[in-house]
Parts: C-alpha cells; structure tokens; sequence
C-alpha cells in the first residue's frame, strides 16, 4: 500500500512539472507565433495587395510575383495570411470580387487544397474546407461540394450549402437543398443567412425555390426575397395568401407588406377574418403601412372587436395613421357602447404620445379630447 | 466505541474524498476531448459573419440592478455597444435605496412613456417605464422591491425580443459575446438555452465598457478566485455539456428562448439560486413533456464580473451559492435517480446530490475529524499525510491542467508572468483557501433556512 502510495506522489509531481513546463513552452511559443505572424504580415500582405490591385485594374501580373507567393504559401503561417486576405477582398461587399481573384485562388492552388480537404474522413475537415471553397467563390468546387451534401453532418451540410450559395450557382445550390436531410437541425435564421448570401442569378433561384416541397425551405426562401427586396415574385407570393398553412400565409403577409405596394391592401386586409390569431397579428402590424383605404379602414374597425388584444391595440394603432382612420374613430367611439368606448379610449391613449400631431391635425384633436372625456368619465365612476 | 466510531468515519471520508477526486480527474479528462473538439468545430464555423448579419435572433438583456450606482452605467454603455444587429437592453431597477434609477435617468436623458407590456409571467408591479428616442435600445423599468427573480420577471414582461439574455450589473460582456453565445441557437434549431464562461473583472481595463487589456487582479482572492472560475468554467461545465445535460448557466449571463421559460414561469421568486433552478425547472418540464431539446455551454469567455475582494463578501457568495444549490435540488428532488429525466435524473442531479451539497458537509467534517483522531491517538498520521500529499497534488494537477486549457484555449492572460503567477495560486490555494470556502458552504447548508431569500450584496467598484 505504502509503495503504492508512494509511486503515486512521485507519478503527481512528475506531471504537475510536465504540466507547468507544457504551460510556459505552449505560451512561449503563442507569443512568439503571434509576433512572427505580425511580422510576416507586414511582408507579405503588400505583396497581395498590389497583385489583387492589378487584377481588380485588368493589368496582367508577373508570373514571378505569382511564384513567390506560391512558395511563401508552403509556410503555414503566410498560408494563413495569404488566405485570410484574399478573402477578405473576396468577401467585401463595397468593392466586388472580380473573377480574376477567384482564379487566383485557384492558381495559387487554394481550391484543389481544399477540394481534397473535403474528401478527408473527418466531418469537422470537411466542414472547414466546405467554409473556405464558399470564401474562395470559385465554380470549380460546385462538383464536389454538390457531391459530399449526401453526409449526415449539420455542420457539413450547412457549410456545403454557403459555400453553393456564396459561389452562386442556381443549379447546384437547388440540387443541395433538395438533398437536404428533412432532419437537419439548423436554424431559421441559419437558412435565411444560407439564402440571403447568395451571388448569382435571384430571379432563376427564387421563383423556384418558394414552391420547394419543404414548407420550411419555402418560406425561408420568401424571407429572404423580402429582405432582399426581390419584389418580381410577388404575383407567385400572393398565391400563399390563401394557403392553408398558417405559416407561409405569414410569410406571404410579411412579403408584400414589405414589397409595400396598394395592390395587395385588399387581399391582405381580408386576412383580419383569418381563424388563426397569429396571422391576424401579422396583418394588422403592416396594414396601416399599406395605404388602406375605406373598405380596408372599416375591417380595421372590425377588428377593434377581435378577441385578441395585440389585434385592437394595432388596429387602433393603424386606424391613426390616416385622416379617414381617425373619422371612423370618432364615429365608431361615439357610437359604442359605455364599456367597449372605454376600451377603445385606453388602447388609443397608449399610441396618441405626438403632441405635434395633435397640434396639427383638429380631427386628431377632437379624438384626442373625446378619449380623455372617457377616461375621465370612467375614473370619475370608480 | 467512541475510537471506533471516529475511525468508521474517518474511512467513510477517505473513501468520499477519494472517489470525489476521482470524479474530477473524470471530469478534467472529458473537458480536454471537448475542448479540443470545439475549437475543431470552431474552425468550421462562420460565426464573425453573424456579427453583420441581420439572420440573427433578437435578443432582449434584461439587466436586474438593486443598488448598483457604482457599476450601472459603465454596464449600460458596455451593453449598447455590443457587436449584434438587433436587440435592446431592458434595465429593471428593483427598488433600489440608493441612487440607481436616478444615475441612468440622468446619464441617458430617459423619459417617462406608455409601453404596454404583456404579462407572460409573474412579477411585482412595475411603477414606471423610460426611454429615449435617440437610444432606442434602452428601456428602463421602475419597480418595488421583489428580489432579482422578480425583477427579471419584471424584465421579461416589458422585453419584446422572443429571445432574452440575463445580465448581472456588474458584469461586462465581451463585444462579440452575443453572437458567440447565440451561435448554439442558430446551428440547432432544438436549442432552448445557452451560456458562456464568465471570467473575473477585477483587474481588467476597461474603457468606453470594452475590455482594453486583461490582467491579474491585486487582491489575493480575486486571484484564487481567477482560477476557482477556470476550473469551474472550462473542465466542469464543459464536461456536463459533452453529456448533455448542463444544469448551471451562470447568473451573471445566459441566452434562454423566451417561450421556453415563460412556459414553466419564468424565474423562481421563492427561493435564491434562480439561475440554476430555471434551467433545472427547464430540463424537468421539457423531459416530462418529452420535447427534443438542448441546453448548451460555450467555452468562450463571454463575460466578466467583479469578484469579492474581501472575506466577508467572499463567504457570504460562497453561502449565498450553496444555498440556491440546496434550494434547488429539494426542489427538484423527484429527479434523483428517475430514469424517466434520462441523464440528468441518473447521473447530473446524483452528482450534485452526492458531491457538490454533499461534499460541502463531508470535506469539512474531515477537517474536523482528523484532529479530533490525533489527539485521542486513533490516526495514523503516516497514512494521513500520504492521503494530504496525494490528495493536494492531485488538487494542483487539476488547477494546473485548468490553465493549461485555458490557455490552450483562449490565452486571455497575455503574459508569461500572469500565468507564473497563477501557478503559484495552485499551489497556495491549498494552504487556507480552499478550506475556508469549504466551511462558507457548511455555513450555506447549517443556514439554508435563514438566507434562502436573502439577495446579498458584495461591494462594488466603479468602472470608467
């Protein structure tokens, strides 16, 4: 027991010195990395620059200068360096890549690195090399990407399906998403990203992905056309109105509400009378942005009855925006009966805080003196 | 029979201490695999591209402050200048006595407005609400005194992201925190919660609330405590995350979906320990109902916050922590060793149980059992100090392999001589430390029925 013991200690302080000198190698050698990377960074990156320079400016770069990048690759820290700067230049969205950069990528031999990168056994390899192909944006990778989504990798698949979206390939990048595990775990919002990064043709990528069968692939797709204002397909859009998913009609209702346009007040303000409280909700925040007009304006009134108080709160809300809004108010309040003009006072209380406005609109004004009216006859009440 | 029964005991410590020392060289082993896999995985993942992204996840950071005027606003600052698209920053003052609520009117020329709030969980009548047009990011609620459960209660009602974050005052979130700790949210579309590591304030420069350089703190036990959080942060939580089942996300940050928590009610208002109880309260709701779901811990170090630099401060966080641990496996206890809540009814409650509330009465019973042995002439002293040795080589491998992860890791101490220096606190932590914040527990536990509603205060120091 004893020499047991005894062995042990001596086995402890053993590693407690190979675990502090471990320590101060592993930091030594950090800083040292890190001073040398700074260095080498201040040598090299002129280089890159004046040769993207000339790419980007269509004069022809010496092979020479070429070479000696080539060989400073072999170093893995000027690889890094010399990587992370291509892409960023690739990568800025103020001054767009030319297609020389890409193909410097490719004579600098980046791509056919992580082209046989992706064929490692490793998911996590794979996944890194699927990251840098999307950043180095070159066509030549869409073959093999398009080949390793069957993997059942989160990580890989959601890298494969940027670095397609980023290369921007319509073809290859549909062919992905129809590969898509319907298990896969990613996010909404990692989708949308995949999507919004796209860089090639959107009005070939777009009308056919928002019928794709996955209705979480379509409306992530009709997200992304909103936000990147790809207004062409609203005719198509408009069609998921009426669809029996309660989703994609929010969707529907949240594209062209931001497409903006009058023409589609009407089919949206029906959508008051939706069963479904949620979508009546998406209605009713991007209504009043619509220029609604009478009709519209009377189903607003509508829905100061709806069951729901986020729906009154915001046709109470959008009801103000307009001058024929605010009569029917009037109208309507003085009207109601004692409880439901109780009611309509306090939701809009809550939204009448534009003193300026009340200064420069007199119908506002007479609400305005109607709404305290109420409140202070029911506070008298009490 | 008196020696008999004493040295019964005696065995019966030895044999806990030995298997609870085992338990974190287990733990030690699995954080090294998962560290190395996450910064694998890290390689792979475009996470600084969300930084300018708009495909994030809305966050709320509700900011509970009871008395905090001498950190309030240099976290206020720090909050509004995170690298995130789109959140706000709910601050809820809980009544405070001295002059919080008045500082950040004043500071960020906040007025009284109409915000209708919806009621989603329970919380004590919020008095008023201010903001300001231009800083529209910032809300800030007025409330009586409830506690800080209440108050994030409070937060929660009047916060309109679907997303929430907990912020303790004073703490400082590193810029990129947000996007780091929202990443789990992003690549798994089953994920209801996440936290980061949180690291110790004290020392660090801050300017404008963004960490400027990171050093050591002066104070002794700010130090020990630097590497208490290490251990903590980067070998125990990333082993509880490797087997999924995390029940601790810090208090001072965490990342929750806002549906989630009010769903089981939001935060615990009747006892202390509200962030471990939520997430506890989480996994139990979620297990029975039989979602698919995951709580993850990050180990980036997402957050900084001010460590007690005095004792009495010290002791009674210590107390404080083991009182919200016993409050919450009481609480919970149908979990102990019920294969219905998977890992964490047979393994992570257990463990909790059996080492951490229950090491907090056996460790110091050993202190006091071994010299109440040697003076009745029962203990074996050779065999003891072979134990002690042992026992506190052991203790510095797991504090030295915690730097060495860190280190690995992050290498936020910059300098040779920072980390040489928290060497040396592996070692002296042995002599004092240690041993006193066993017994702050044993307080905890002895105590429980006296502080399970306390909302103690360390003191603060301003930060610019």
């Amino acid at each position: 027991m004893q020499s047991f013991v005894d062995e042990l200690i001596i086995v402890e302080i053993f590693v407690i010195i190979v675990l502090f000198f471990s320590l101060f190698i592993h930091k030594s050698v950090a800083i040292n990395s890190k001073r040398k990377a700074v260095l080498l960074e201040q040598e090299i990156a002129p280089k890159i620059d004046a040769i993207v320079e000339k790419l980007q400016s269509g004069v022809s770069v010496h092979e020479l200068d070429i070479n000696q990048i080539k060989k400073a690759k072999k170093n893995r820290i000027q690889r890094q360096i010399i990587s992370d700067r291509i892409v960023e230049y690739l990568g800025n969205k103020d001054r767009p890549f030319g297609e020389n950069v890409v193909a410097l990528c490719e004579n600098l031999g980046f791509v056919d690195d992580e082209i046989r990168h992706l064929m490692s056994n490793d998911n996590l390899v794979k996944a890194e090399a699927a990251k840098l192909l999307g950043e180095y944006r070159s066509r030549k990778a869409v073959t093999a990407l398009v080949k390793e989504i069957v993997d059942d990798s989160d990580m890989l698949e959601y890298n494969i399906l940027l670095a397609l979206s980023r290369i921007g390939d319509a073809d290859a990048l549909i062919k992905a998403f129809n590969h898509l595990n319907s298990e896969s775990e990613f996010s909404f919002h990692a989708l949308v990203e995949i999507i919004d990064q796209f860089n090639g043709d959107k009005n070939i990528l777009y009308p056919q992905m928002i019928k794709h069968k996955s209705e979480y692939v379509a409306i992530a797709f009709i997200r992304s056309a909103g936000q990147n204002k790809c207004y062409k397909i609203d005719n198509e859009i408009a069609e998921y109105l009426q669809h029996e998913s309660k989703e994609l009609r929010i969707s529907a209702i949240k594209f062209l509400g931001e497409v903006g346009e009058s023409k589609w007040v009407e089919d949206i303000a029906n959508l008051l009378e939706d069963p479904e409280w949620e979508v009546r909700a998406i209605v009713i925040r991007i209504i009043g942005n619509l220029s609604p007009n009478t009709s519209v304006n009377k189903k607003l009134i509508n829905a100061l009855n709806d069951d729901q108080w986020y729906v009154k709160n915001y046709a109470g809300a959008s009801l103000l925006k307009t001058k024929e809004g605010i009569k029917m108010l009037i109208s309507n309040m003085s009207e109601a009966s004692d409880d439901k003009k109780t009611e309509i006072a306090l939701i809009l209380s809550g939204h009448l805080t534009n003193v300026e406005d009340l200064q420069s609109n007199s119908e506002l004004a007479k609400l305005s003196e109607l709404i305290s009216e109420t409140l202070k006859t029911e506070s008298g009440d009490e | 029979m008196i020696r008999e029964l004493l040295g019964i005991m005696t065995i019966v410590i030895y044999i806990y201490i030995i298997i609870f020392t085992v338990s974190y060289v287990i733990q030690f082993v699995i954080a090294v695999v998962s560290v190395r896999s996450y910064f694998k995985k890290m390689k792979s993942s475009g996470f600084k591209k969300y930084i300018k992204s708009q495909n994030i996840i809305p966050i709320s950071l509700i900011v509970p402050a009871y008395n905090e005027d001498a950190m309030i606003l240099s976290n206020i600052k720090a909050l509004l200048q995170l690298d995130y698209n789109i959140y706000e920053v709910v601050v809820v003052n809980d009544g405070s006595s001295d002059n919080t609520l008045e500082k950040i009117i004043k500071e960020f020329d906040l007025k009284p407005v109409t915000l209708s709030t919806r009621n989603i969980v329970q919380s004590n009548e919020i008095r008023a609400i201010y903001k300001n047009v231009d800083i529209p990011k910032l809300v800030l609620v007025d409330k009586g005194n409830g506690g800080k459960a209440d108050a994030l209660n409070a937060g929660l009602n009047v916060s309109k992201y679907p997303y929430f974050g907990a912020i303790d005052a004073d703490s400082i979130l590193e810029s990129d925190a947000l996007v780091r700790v929202s990443m789990p949210f992003i690549e798994n579309k089953k994920t209801v919660a996440s936290g980061g590591s949180i690291r110790i304030l004290n020392g660090v420069k801050i300017e404008n609330g963004k960490v400027q350089s990171v050093n050591l703190p002066k104070n002794r036990l700010a130090s020990f405590q630097v590497l208490e959080y290490f251990r903590a942060f980067i070998s125990g939580r990333m082993t509880w995350d490797k087997i999924g089942s995390v029940l601790i996300i810090s208090g001072a940050f965490g990342l929750f979906k806002k549906e989630v928590v009010a769903e089981v009610g939001g935060f615990s208002t009747d006892g202390i320990g509200e962030d471990m109880e939520l997430v506890v309260r989480i996994h139990r709701h979620l297990k029975e109902k039989k979602i698919d779901y995951r709580i993850k811990f990050i180990p980036d170090p997402v957050c900084w916050t001010q460590a007690p630099e005095n004792l009495s401060d010290l002791w009674s966080q210590r107390r404080r922590w083991q009182v919200g641990l016993i409050h919450t496996l009481f609480k919970h206890k149908r979990m102990l060793f019920n294969p219905r809540y998977g890992v964490h009814g047979m393994v992570t409650v257990p463990y909790f149980w059996f080492f951490e509330a229950l090491g907090a009465v056996m460790v110091p019973l050993g202190y006091i059992l071994v010299p109440l042995e040697y003076f009745i002439g029962n203990l074996d002293v050779e065999l003891f100090l072979m134990f002690l040795g042992m026992n506190i080589l052991l203790g510095i491998i797991l504090s030295l392999g915690a730097v060495f992860l860190e280190q690995y890791a992050h290498g936020k101490y910059p300098k040779l001589g920072q980390l040489l220096k928290i060497t040396i606190y592996a070692f002296l932590e042995n002599f004092g430390y240690r041993q006193l914040m066993q017994f702050s527990r044993l307080d905890g536990m002895v105590r429980y029925k006296k502080f399970r509603n306390s909302w103690s205060k360390i003191k603060r120091e301003t930060v610019e």
